[in-house]
């Protein structure tokens, strides 16, 4: 036991990986935020004056609202006034081929392990990266553009298909759904847009990288995803920041549209810095992930892997409005060192017959909050209702914590609705028969996590359930117990 | 007593019994074999009423009169037993409890008295010893907790309890060790009378080693294809289903 | 914009300071200005309140203008006797203990008026009393301790079985008016001591009733409690209650919660294990039909190591019926070697019945057993199916199940006698809702 917590503890001193930072110029605005860094965002984009009322009128809600409190979350006072609203890399956004792209940039996604080119052929994904605030390159536009699959990047998209846009953003999250949502409403730089047509089916994954870069920026993306009727669709997101001794804000929104009989599935592996071993540092992460199945037999699911952040606060949710509609929310997260996660979701079932399943798996280490928070909300027409939870926690060490809190609501007699939960460590026995077995304890840790972790890692697409099982067992180094 | 006339019935639109045609007298004992799928287990639950099927065609007469047009507890106090392939687990209603309710509702039809309570206990301890069914799972709830073997023997402990004009076993002999099987069947033969009717629904030969029908039946694709005494039964055991599918089709 | 209802509180306490305190000794009246203030600050919880999700207090003080009698009122009420069930008695009125006194009986065991007590055993009284009731962090507790005038009082010295159980008669009557009455409970079960107490809460007359109940229940080392809590009140009737109970090393503490009132209900069940070895066990049911609302929150908290709790609450909703459970299993840093489960079981009946659950898990050490589950479903029709087989008509099979259901949890009374009672009760409310 006592050697257990002492290699958790040196485990827990794990660097983190993806820590540099990128040396290029960067195109800022100033500090702060009033009416005239709105309007100045939006000009900066070139935006038509719908969006930028859009973004006015979400900053003016955004000034009656307070943050919310009410998450197991201990969030240090942040100073609004004190954050870069919009960093863009200063290179022009529009490349024609590889080579006119920044070798810096470069150089930076392939220490990230993102190729942007013949790796990601091979891997059959289409990147479109954003680092900081503006989209850098989107790859395989064309080959998608054959299918009529639109995948741009946002202000792309509000240039180019204004009427999609319009009809589809805030549709889902609304300015006035939450601070943050309101917040990214006023100030969001960029972000990626992906519309695929009726009946289309998406013959490769698509890919967002977000990066944070630059010193005292905040990020604020927006995704906007549309399945129209019968399509299919799986996005993959990935996350990383450079270590800084600051915190940095990241609060970005992303609205899923399924459309009837289509389908959209929904892969995040976040990891932006965590902050060092002392809680120094590290990446605010306040996200307001939503969907909703609008048509009957839709499906949208989500998966995450969460192993970053100084503080996550996200719930990826689903409105099942369509008759039979299914969603599903699949998580692994995991904390370690000074780490906080809040992280769950809503799955509120409207529609007929609607389907509902959520897995979600804690891991805390070292002296970190994890919490599960869920709402499973069955409306009064949604006869036939029916929503399964699983949620584990595992604990590593004793100085940790972690928490369930989900909250199952009924106003229908037909709907099913069964919630479980268990807490669990790894035990002794487990441990000595690995050991026995010739590995050793850091290696028996990772491999029980990955066994606890393994529904969920199923559920990712294959390159990036490969990565996670690696984020896993590094971000678990300096933690087992 | 019981006469089954070009019976069809389907689930969820799909037509699983496609004209059946069954006469059963007193004192008979029946056996329906068949390939999985052929409609066996449905043809018991249409006969008992289950909710999940619906008749579209035929008619079936138990005692002389019309059964389809009744519903799941009339038919039951009328003396149609079904032993259940999967028996329900119903927590918190306690056999005992349980037992009495349908004992005294069947003995309301039949125009009887109530038993006291002593009377009922024990005919429960007479009843349970038929199958050999501990004493202590009956003050349990239905069928919870029970193993496999204890939820059969429980239903033929139910049967003795009623005492049916007509019992229907779907699959009664499934999923039992030999010494289960044989007390569940020597349960059923001691049962035997020469005013009630047995229908077995099986699969294998192995229950008519004990109980030996009267009649052997092969169902398939939702019809009665073929119909003998009980050397049918052996001869399938041997050979299997094949020549008389083929000589059907 | 008018007082608050807090502010309002507040002038009645003010105005009537001499009469509360009337009868207690000086040390007990000296708190009470702060627990105002503390009930000033926290506030009325809302619906919105973790503490009271979906049970909206505020609201119930606001919706009615409610008198506040400061003595002893005349109007009895007709009441059952209860005769048959097992037990020494006393029947608090009101919120006032009809006898007006606390009795010793010869092995040692002291029962009755609890202001009689704090003046009798004013030592003893005080040592124990507001030692557990959470004055500092719910307004209704700390509303109860400014207010109370009188209440029950049970007190088992050390390795003292009690010979005869116990039975508090929480009776409320009024001829016309709706009324606002504070009720309260002390219980010590000393080292070594075991004790079975019943409460049961009821109306009669004009039921417009709102109870502020708190009780503190304070169980010795390797102590026992059997406590079971019958809520009958009538329609229109309203009951907040907070029970704290504290447990001490090796002590057992078994509560049974049967919530068939016709009102309001939102009862409230917080206990401490504050030493290794402890136990805890909790069963609840709630029935709720019509227009009511019954809520049962449950919070547990391991703060050593080495101890075990279990809860079990069931309910059923039918029609526009609110059934709301609230459950929290707290484990502290280092209080290792827990063993806690929570399951909630509910039915719903109704398309227009509203049932909310929530579970809760807050969890500090790593070498602990925690689980939790929870449901909201229905009858199982393959279980009505079967019995129908059987020549069970389909409305009997459905009262069977719904009785197995409810007596799962009935069944764990302390009593026999208690245990009919109760299965009565639950009779006659399964067959109106």
């Amino acid at each position: 036991m006592e050697e257990n917590n002492k290699l958790l503890e040196d485990l827990a001193g794990q660097d983190y990986k993806y820590g540099f930072v990128t040396d290029i110029d960067t195109d800022t605005i100033p500090r702060g935020l009033n009416e005239r860094i709105v309007r100045a965002i939006s000009e900066k984009k070139g935006e038509p004056a719908w969006m930028t009322e859009y973004r006015l009128r979400a900053y003016r809600h955004w000034l009656t609202m307070t943050p919310p409190r009410w998450a197991h979350l201990e969030i240090p006072e942040i100073d609004f006034q004190d954050i870069i609203y919009y960093a863009a890399p200063r290179t022009d956004p529009k490349y024609k081929s590889m080579d006119e792209v920044d070798p810096e940039l470069k150089a930076t996604f392939d220490k990230l392990g993102i190729p942007l080119e013949e790796q990601m052929a091979l891997a059959g994904v289409a990147v479109d990266a954003v680092m900081d605030s503006v989209s850098v390159k989107t790859t395989y536009k064309e080959t998608l553009a054959d299918l009529g699959i639109v995948f741009c990047s946002m202000s792309e998209a509000i240039r180019d298909y204004p009427e999609l846009v319009r009809k589809y953003l805030g549709s889902v999250v609304p300015y006035t759904d939450n601070f943050y949502a309101a917040l990214n409403a006023a100030v969001f730089s960029d972000g990626s847009f992906c519309y695929i047509p009726k009946g289309v089916r998406c013959p490769m994954e698509l890919s967002t990288y977000f990066r944070i870069n630059a010193a005292g920026t905040g990020q604020f993306e927006r995704t906007l995803i549309v399945a129209d009727e019968g399509a299919y669709v799986s996005y993959l997101e990935g996350c990383t920041a450079p270590r800084r001794d600051e915190n940095q804000l990241h609060a970005a929104v992303v609205e899923i549209v399924v459309l009837k009989d289509a389908e959209v599935k929904y892969s995040t592996v976040q990891n932006w810095y965590p902050g060092d071993r002392e809680g120094r540092g590290g990446i605010y992460n306040f996200v307001t992930k939503r969907g909703i199945c609008k048509g009957d037999n839709a499906r949208l699911s989500w998966t995450q892997v969460e192993t970053g952040s100084a503080i996550t606060w996200k719930y990826p949710s689903c409105i099942l409005a369509g008759d039979n509609s299914v969603g599903e929310f699949y998580s692994v997260a995991m904390t370690n060192h000074f780490q906080q996660a809040d992280t769950g979701t809503k799955m509120i079932h409207i529609g007929r017959n609607t389907r509902s399943r959520i897995v979600s798996k804690g891991i805390s280490a070292g002296k970190s909050q994890n919490s599960y928070r869920g709402l499973v909300r069955i409306a009064k027409g949604a006869d036939g209702a029916k929503n399964y939870s699983q949620c584990d926690s595992l604990l590593l060490g004793d100085k940790c914590g972690a928490h369930t809190f989900p909250y199952l609501e009924s106003s229908n007699p037909t709907a099913v609705v069964e919630h479980e939960a268990t807490t669990s460590k790894i035990s002794e026995e487990q441990l000595y028969y690995c050991n026995q077995r010739g590995l050793s304890t850091e290696d028996a840790v990772a491999l029980i996590v990955g066994g606890y972790a393994r529904e969920v890692l199923g559920k990712l697409p294959m390159e990036f359930a490969v990565e996670a099982q690696k984020l896993l067992s590094i971000s678990l180094e300096g933690s087992v117990g | 007593m019981l006469e089954v006339r070009n019976l069809h019935a389907t689930v969820a639109g799909k037509e699983v019994l496609r004209g059946i045609d069954l006469t059963v007298r007193a004192g008979e004992v029946h056996a329906i074999m068949g390939p999985n799928g052929s409609g066996k287990s449905t043809f018991a639950s249409v006969l008992a009423g289950s909710p999940r099927y619906e008749v579209t065609a035929g008619e079936v007469t138990f005692l002389g009169e019309d059964l389809l047009g009744k519903s799941v507890e009339e038919r039951a106090r009328e003396g149609l037993f079904l032993g259940f392939q999967y028996p329900v687990e119903i927590p918190g209603v306690s056999m005992a409890n349980f037992m009495k309710a349908a004992v005294a509702e069947r003995r309301k039809h039949l125009g009887e008295e109530p038993l006291t309570s002593a009377e009922f206990l024990r005919m429960m301890r007479e009843k349970a010893a038929i199958v050999e069914l501990d004493s202590k799972l009956v003050s349990r709830s239905v069928n919870e907790g029970f193993s496999g073997g204890e939820k059969k023997k429980n239903e033929i402990f139910q049967m003795a309890m009623l005492s049916p004009k007509l019992a229907v076993l779907d699959e009664t002999d499934s999923g039992l060790d030999i010494d289960a099987l044989r007390i569940v069947a020597t349960g059923v033969e001691k049962l035997r009378r020469p005013d009630n009717a047995t229908v077995l629904i099986t699969h294998y030969q192995r229950l008519l080693d004990y109980i030996v029908p009267d009649f052997v039946h092969v169902l398939y694709k939702g019809r009665i294809i073929y119909s003998g005494d009980k050397e049918l039964a052996v001869k399938l055991e041997h050979e299997g289903y094949d020549w008389l599918i083929n000589e059907h089709q | 914009m008018g007082q608050t209802i807090e502010q309002k509180l507040s002038d009645i306490y003010v105005s009537n300071l001499d009469i509360i305190g009337e009868g207690f000794p000086a040390a007990f009246i000296a708190p009470r200005s702060g627990y105002i203030e503390n009930f000033m600050l926290l506030g009325l919880p809302s619906g919105r309140d973790e503490r009271y999700l979906h049970s909206d207090v505020r609201q119930l003080f606001a919706s009615e203008e409610r008198e506040t009698y400061f003595t002893q009122l005349s109007e009895r009420g007709e009441f059952d006797p209860l005769d048959a069930i097992e037990g020494r008695r006393i029947v608090v009125e009101n919120g006032f203990c009809s006898e007006q006194m606390v009795r010793t009986l010869p092995d040692g065991v002291i029962f009755g008026s609890l202001r009689d007590a704090a003046t009798r055993y004013e030592e003893l009284v005080l040592r124990h009393y507001n030692a557990v009731a959470d004055n500092g962090g719910d307004a209704l507790t700390a509303l109860n301790s400014a207010f109370m005038q009188d209440g029950a009082f049970l007190y088992v010295p050390s390795g003292v079985h009690a010979a005869e159980k116990f039975l508090i008669d929480m009776r409320f009557a009024s001829a016309e008016s709706a009324q606002l009455c504070f009720s309260r409970m002390l219980v010590v079960v000393e080292d070594g001591a075991s004790v079975e107490v019943a409460v049961i809460w009821r109306t009669a007359g004009d039921t417009r009733f709102l109870v502020n109940g708190v009780r503190e229940a304070i169980v010795g080392r390797d102590a026992s409690l059997t406590l079971t809590e019958v809520n009958r009140m009538g329609v229109g009737s309203n009951l907040v209650l907070n029970g704290y109970v504290r447990q001490e090393s090796g002590s057992r503490a078994e509560t049974t919660v049967d919530e068939l009132g016709e009102g309001f209900a939102r009862m409230g069940y917080a206990t401490d294990l504050i030493g290794r070895d402890a136990e805890s066990k909790l069963w609840g049911l709630y029935l709720a039909g019509g227009e009511e609302h019954a809520s049962i929150a449950v919070e547990v908290r391991h703060q050593v190591p080495s101890c075990r709790s279990y809860e079990l609450v069931k309910g059923i909703a039918s029609g526009s019926a609110v059934g709301s459970f609230s459950g929290l299993v707290y484990v502290a840093p280092g209080a290792q070697q827990t063993d806690a489960m929570q399951q909630n079981r509910n039915l719903q009946m109704s398309d227009t019945a509203r049932i909310y659950t929530r579970p809760q898990l807050e969890i500090y050490a790593d070498d602990v057993k925690c689980s939790h589950g929870s449901t909201i479903g229905q009858l199982d029709d393959e279980a009505v199916y079967y019995m129908r087989q059987r020549g069970i008509g389909e409305a009997e099979a459905r009262r069977m199940q719904l009785f197995g259901f409810v007596d799962d949890i009935i069944s764990r009374c302390g009593c026999e006698s208690l245990c009919e009672y109760v299965r009565e009760a639950a009779r006659d409310r399964l067959e109106t809702i």
